[in-house]
């Protein structure tokens, strides 16, 4: 065995102590919000210790029915199955709020077709093959800019929420994914594409596996709620999003599930704008970082794997995650 | 109020180094954040049982560890990244030059060996501290430590190569 001191040059050795020493930039963390964040971790860890404990107690049989009244009266609170409650696996409640409406007078758009899963295509475990409508996504340059990137606030935002918002589940870091990738679920983009952007991308996993909360960034010239009208079918959805308007005059526009390749991909999308001009997305995806490869740095990454059956959150876990980032936008 | 109080003295005191140890871990100071705020609450959770006397040890294995599950996690997939706008602006000097290059090759070695490089050689730290930290055995440590050497070094001279070759219009 080599004496690994015997192997380092002798002139690193100061430079490598010197590294803690470097300029850096002030940090964003406080006490206070760390110690929030320990709290909610500990009263997590406690209520599922207590639950384990009350199952145990109550035996299996009277357990399966109280869920099964549970998840049974969940479903039928849900406002609008089309906007994603029956395809998520969560135990809160699904449904939204009665502030998040329908924008007046946008109809409904006709499919020009149906999507299902590409021939020999692997499914995500313990899924079915889905049929969905297909309409016409009108353009979308809001997420081009260049160099537009997620504030550490907002990602921090993110985290905290989905954290709040999931106490079962795990919330993994928040990371950043060049490509196409953090998109939709679809395939990547070339790899000499111009025009890759950055993805913010934070794992949420639970006892059906990992899915992800996506949140990208980008600029509108429009009003808030010019931007949302233009926006409408933006996702190639033919149902129109329902939409919650701030005080502050932010508007967040949330769109129905959407079904896509690769695979059996799902994603609901949440879009916001502020009167600032900044338009984020945030969405939740039934795949996550396990399920990307990146061929090497630079390129954009790519999905390599289907992921899991259902997303791992609610459409009212997105709304409140949007909110979040609203206030802080 | 004073297990609150012993931990704020503890975030305090301690917050900065982390981050900046994460730093040299992942080479973003955004990641960098995000790992040490886990680390602290993870330790957060944990403060009651944690012995004040070992609590920089206990920091240490725990957010190399965030480091750790993080890079497994992501393995697969990029983690960016484009430098962040609010690097801090440092003066050109030969040190500086030669920390950016060293750094700049740490952050090609394989994220353990990288772990057991920055813990020995950065924190200074005994092979036997190490692989406490790492959770792992002593020869794990040492043969880790000697591979991440080897790509450390060739990695610099890469970086020399790069650089050399960056100045030479302006020397000409």
């Amino acid at each position: 065995m080599c004496d690994d001191e015997q192997d380092l040059p002798q002139e690193w050795r100061g430079t490598l102590r010197s590294l803690l020493d470097q300029p850096s930039p002030p940090s964003t963390t406080d006490l206070d919000q760390l110690i929030r964040l320990g709290r909610r971790r500990l009263v997590a860890r406690r209520l599922v210790a207590a639950v384990g404990v009350l199952a145990a107690v109550a035996g299996i049989g009277i357990g399966a029915a109280v869920t099964g009244g549970l998840r049974t009266g969940e479903v039928g609170s849900a406002v609008q199955p089309t906007h994603g409650a029956s395809l998520t696996t969560t135990t809160s409640d699904a449904s939204l709020p009665t502030d998040w409406q329908k924008p007046t007078g946008m109809p409904t758009e006709v499919p020009y077709g149906t999507w299902s899963p590409a021939p020999g295509e692997p499914l995500p475990s313990g899924a079915t093959a889905m049929v969905a409508p297909l309409c016409k996504a009108t353009d979308d340059p809001t997420f081009e800019a260049a160099g537009v990137e997620v504030s550490p606030q907002v990602r921090q935002a993110v985290v905290e929420a989905v954290t709040l918002t999931a106490p079962r589940a795990e919330v993994g870091q928040a990371v950043s994914v060049v490509g196409e990738a953090g998109q939709d679920g679809q395939a990547a983009a070339p790899e000499d594409a111009p025009t890759a952007t950055a993805t913010t991308l934070v794992d949420v996993t639970d006892r059906d596996g990992t899915g992800s909360v996506s949140v990208r960034a980008g600029l509108t010239r429009a009003r808030p709620e010019e931007a949302a009208d233009a926006q409408v079918f933006v996702q190639g959805n033919c149902e129109p999003p329902v939409r919650r308007v701030l005080d502050n005059g932010t508007v967040l526009q949330l769109y129905p599930v959407r079904t896509s390749g690769p695979y059996q991909s799902l994603t609901q999308a949440l879009r916001l704008y502020t009167p600032a001009g900044m338009a984020y997305e945030v969405a939740v995806h039934n795949w996550g970082s396990p399920d990307l490869y990146q061929a090497r740095e630079g390129v954009p990454s790519k999905r390599v794997s289907p992921g899991r059956a259902t997303l791992p959150l609610t459409e009212r876990q997105l709304a409140e995650i949007g909110t979040a980032v609203a206030a802080v936008a | 109020m004073a297990r609150h109080d012993d931990f704020a003295d503890f975030f305090a005191a301690r917050f900065d180094t982390a981050r900046r140890t994460a730093y040299t871990l992942c080479g973003n100071w955004a990641d960098a954040e995000e790992i040490a705020q886990h680390a602290f609450v993870r330790m957060y959770t944990r403060w009651a049982k944690v012995r004040r006397d070992t609590a920089d040890a206990y920091l240490r294995t725990v957010l190399t560890r965030v480091f750790l599950d993080g890079k497994r996690r992501n393995r697969q997939r990029e983690v960016i990244q484009a430098e962040p706008p609010e690097q801090a602006v440092q003066p050109e000097t030969a040190a500086t030059e030669d920390r950016d290059a060293l750094l700049a090759a740490l952050h090609q070695v394989p994220a353990k060996q990288r772990a057991a490089l920055v813990l020995r050689f950065v924190h200074d730290l005994s092979v036997e501290q190490t692989a406490e930290a790492l959770g792992c055995s002593v020869g794990t440590v040492k043969s880790q430590t000697a591979r991440g050497l080897r790509t450390l070094r060739e990695a610099y001279r890469r970086q020399a190569v790069e650089l050399s070759v960056t100045k030479t219009p302006e020397c000409a």
